[in-house]
């Protein structure tokens, strides 16, 4: 247990605020991928086709753009904080974000598996964080 | 076929773009970076990959593409030890395949 306790301190102390943001990063991930989930381009694939057909999706598809825009730059800024071999692994916790959002959006139950799924990322991403010199 | 080439080419083109966003976040003034055209190059880079993930996602189902995903955290440790110059540890690689681990067990709990 304490030493659980040192290597999260460790990690917080050593890239805590580049993990934050990351994890920032990751949520506008899971938001964008949910909306393009939510906005079913499947059915609108068959008027691709013509110019409004193409309008229409291009519209759809935006929001969850803009957000994974807004994600990018959250990345951006969170990378300066720290080792890019070390950061960009913590993007995972957009896994950890997705099942959240899917759950409670999509009604996708959330099984003991996925559970422990969650708590492995974190473990790794926590792990990832103490491990820069 | 048409899988591989999309898993390759989506997990190599974020493993870059996120390579030449960590270039332009190099400047103490965070507003400089949308200056950066570093920034712009990744940020192109990561929309190329992220409509590369939506054609995967067409091909295979989400519950195997998630994990697969996984694989530009391999790339870019490479990446990152050779042109930024960072170490290859042994925590990292584990921390890695913990993570891998957690995404396919999210992935199995579908």
């Amino acid at each position: 247990m304490m030493k659980g306790e040192n290597i999260l301190k460790e990690s917080l102390k050593k890239n805590g605020k580049g993990i934050i943001l990351m994890s920032i990063s990751a949520l506008s991930l899971s938001v964008g991928q949910l909306l393009w989930k939510l906005a079913d381009l499947g059915s609108m694939m068959g008027d691709i086709g013509s110019f409004s057909g193409v309008m229409a999706v291009f519209l759809k598809v935006l929001p969850g753009f803009i957000i994974y825009a807004v994600g990018a730059l959250i990345m951006t800024v969170a990378l300066g904080y720290g080792e890019l071999s070390v950061l960009q692994p913590v993007n995972s916790m957009s896994y950890v974000f997705a099942l959240i959002l899917s759950a409670i959006f999509l009604t996708e139950p959330i099984t003991p598996l996925k559970v422990i799924g969650i708590l492995v990322i974190i473990a790794g991403v926590i792990l990832m964080g103490g491990s820069s010199k | 076929m048409k899988v591989v080439i999309c898993v390759l080419s989506m997990t190599c083109i974020a493993s870059f773009a996120s390579y030449f966003l960590k270039k332009s976040s190099n400047t103490d003034n965070k507003i400089k970076i949308l200056l950066s055209p570093w920034f712009y190059l990744g940020g192109i880079l990561y929309v190329i990959s992220a409509g590369i993930n939506i054609v995967l996602l067409q091909l295979i189902p989400y519950t195997v593409a998630m994990p697969v995903g996984a694989l530009t955290y391999v790339w870019t440790m490479f990446v990152s030890n050779r042109l930024l110059h960072e170490t290859i540890t042994k925590r990292k690689i584990i921390g890695m395949f913990v993570i891998f681990a957690g995404a396919v067990c999210v992935a199995l709990g579908q």
